[in-house]
């Protein structure tokens, strides 16, 4: 009964806040505070089924593929904005899609939701099907190891009500799929040999010592990848693909949202309307993402973990001219930062950010010439922005990207439904 | 012995944060010492190579790795014993520090021998403790562990934290240091934050070694990073 409550709360509260550009998680929260069951009395009522999406990279970009691709045959889809997945930040994307009573007009979920609190949404409302992306180095400030990730997914997958997907060539995931095949249908998408070798550094799983050298049912595989391009193959069908940016990560993403499709669609998959949706997605927020701003193009590097930020590097296809690096306390310890091959720089123009000098230090020991030490961002910037070139990279931590954001102008906010 | 040495134990298995770093700085800070260096890199089932190194260096890796580390350790460990008492010196971060210690206890019981290198023995505990610490003016970095660690007296520890941003690290007692092995759980990138150490370790050595001016420049940078740290905890 306190529905009604809780949604006119929360979306009075979201509108006031996106008009001052800021707190996308707050209305969320407000309205979990005035009704607990919130997520389930919007989201058990979805005639097609919720899933979701977890690992440890490429949740955002494979959530995107995959609504698009269900919406591409004809779905009316609901997902949460990459970042909205803690229960407070789903919350609030829902909130902007019920109706008063606490009702929402799709026909089914995608929801992407973080590692460790993923098993407290599915206790609340049990996804049918989970694809689970990969199990990397990750946050180990927070998770400590790949192995206590690895349990927090593995609960993930207990409380599923019907199959899992996961990316078979990750060890980790495909090890936890078949600890579950007795109970749910558990499938893998696979990337080749030659697929994984387009990566300079491969797909960058956690290690595994498992020994087991069985494989899942397969149910997609990526066949090749370069740069912009990748092969996949779905039910004996291969899909040529544009991909949002370049990028072996990318490709396995997509390789994965059309595994996911296929066990969701039946029957009903379409492997030319998938390839159609999946080439025509831009870069999610942050990810290969290119930023316009005063007539120069800001390539964004996420520098979100060694995975992500190696996988980032990998794929550039050349190396870049102006470059930025940019960290703060949104990353409490860089130590990884020493494990990362940088040959693909041959050097830095500006470094700042609270870590300016660990970074500094990094790079001194790598034999990198660094231009500036400008630990105030706002200050480096401006020096980043005033040099010459319209071409420049940005490689910076999540924080610092959605400060970045908002400082060129950028106001749609991650988890906002923008 | 020729060139300096470095035997890389098990590079790809314990390599959770940054660990390679120690390798590098001591790479890096050796070519400015005039010395020529070379990295052995050897890895489960892989065999030692005849050369005796001049320092042995044991990174961190996730409970699996270090027991699949402690594993592969038991048919090397008499080689490496009889190389340490014969003047190798020992560089372990992280669970490198468990496989060189008397030990390790794991929560269901199981005990991982270690080389018995440190008298300290290691269990894994309830929690872990994680942030910036600081230990002197030249020695920071972050500890992110869930080890106790008891030993036979504090005389023998590198170091005890005076400063965090988590009170439960204040007064913790990190690492061992006795002339032939040096260990931490200040994680990653040891020595190249703390280039004291590095110093220090290479003095073990090479004792003659004079420090060259074009150091400074990894010198100072590291000072201003564990400067930051300092700042940021309020020490």
């Amino acid at each position: 009964m306190l529905t009604p409550l809780a949604v006119l709360v929360g979306k009075a509260l979201r509108f006031v806040l996106r008009m001052r550009g800021g707190g996308s998680a707050v209305p969320g929260r407000i309205a979990l505070a005035i009704e607990p069951k919130f997520l389930q009395l919007t989201l058990g009522r979805l005639a097609s089924g919720i899933f979701f999406v977890s690992g440890s990279n490429g949740k955002s970009t494979t959530t995107a593929m995959l609504v698009k691709i269900l919406r591409e045959h004809g779905l009316q889809v609901l997902s949460n904005p990459a970042g909205g997945n803690l229960p407070q930040g789903l919350a609030s994307a829902l909130l902007a899609d019920v109706n008063w009573r606490g009702r929402l007009g799709h026909d089914v979920a995608i929801l992407e939701v973080d590692e460790a609190y993923g098993r407290q949404i599915a206790a609340k409302v049990a996804p049918n099907g989970l694809l689970l992306t990969n199990i990397q180095l990750d946050q180990l400030n927070r998770f400590h190891s790949p192995e206590d990730v690895f349990e927090y997914l593995d609960d993930l997958a207990t409380l599923t009500t019907d199959f899992l997907v996961v990316n078979g060539s990750d060890a980790n995931t495909e090890r936890l799929a078949k600890g579950h095949s007795s109970r749910l249908a558990t499938f893998g998408v696979y990337a080749s040999e030659a697929a994984q070798k387009s990566a300079a550094h491969g797909l960058l799983a956690a290690p595994s010592f498992d020994e087991d050298t069985t494989n899942l049912n397969v149910a997609a595989t990526l066949l090749d990848a370069s740069g912009r391009r990748a092969r996949v193959e779905v039910s004996g069908n291969q899909i040529d693909l544009e991909l949002p940016a370049p990028g072996l990560h990318y490709a396995v993403d997509a390789a994965l949202s059309i595994g996911m499709a296929r066990q969701i669609l039946g029957t009903k998959f379409n492997e030319h309307k998938s390839a159609k949706a999946v080439s025509e997605l831009s870069a999610v927020y942050g990810r290969g993402e290119v930023i316009e701003y005063r007539g120069q193009q800001i390539e964004i590097i996420m520098m979100k973990n060694l995975p992500s930020l190696q996988a980032n590097l990998d794929a550039l296809e050349e190396t870049p001219k102006t470059v930025w690096i940019s960290v703060d306390e949104g990353t409490p310890d860089p130590s990884w930062i020493y494990d990362i091959d940088l040959s693909k720089l041959s050097q830095i123009d500006v470094v700042s950010g609270t870590k300016t000098y660990q970074w500094a230090t990094r790079l001194a020991y790598e034999g990198l010439p660094v231009a500036q030490l400008i630990p105030n961002e706002a200050e480096a910037l401006e020096k980043f922005i005033s040099l010459p070139g319209v071409r420049k990279t940005a490689i910076v931590n999540y924080e610092q990207m959605m400060w970045l954001r908002k400082k060129l102008g950028l106001l749609d906010l991650e988890g906002g439904n923008g | 012995m020729g060139n300096f040495v470095i035997l890389h134990l098990y590079p790809q298995t314990l390599k959770l944060n940054g660990e390679t770093g120690n390798v590098t700085a001591l790479s890096v800070r050796a070519a400015q010492y005039n010395l020529a260096c070379e990295v052995i890199q050897v890895e489960t089932q892989q065999s030692l190579s005849e050369t005796q190194p001049h320092l042995i260096f044991i990174g961190s890796g996730t409970l699996g790795a270090t027991k699949a580390a402690a594993k592969d350790l038991t048919s090397k460990a008499a080689k490496l014993i009889e190389w340490v008492s014969k003047g190798t010196k020992v560089l372990a971060v992280g669970s490198g520090f468990d496989l060189v210690s008397l030990g390790l206890e794991l929560p269901d019981g199981e005990f991982i021998q270690g080389l018995a290198l440190t008298d300290t023995k290691h269990k894994v505990g309830s929690s872990y403790k994680v942030g910036e610490v600081v230990l002197s003016d030249n020695f920071a970095g972050f500890i992110n562990s869930d080890r106790e660690i008891v030993r036979t007296s504090d005389s023998k520890a590198l170091g005890v934290v005076l400063a965090s941003d988590e009170p439960k690290l204040v007064g913790y007692v990190d690492g061992f240091k006795d002339g032939s092995v040096m260990a931490s759980n200040v994680q990653g990138p040891l020595l190249p934050m703390n280039p004291a150490l590095a110093d220090e370790l290479l003095g073990w050595i090479f004792p003659k070694l004079q420090k060259p001016t074009r150091l400074e420049i990894f010198d100072v940078l590291a000072a201003k990073a564990r400067n930051a740290i300092s700042e940021r905890i309020g020490y």
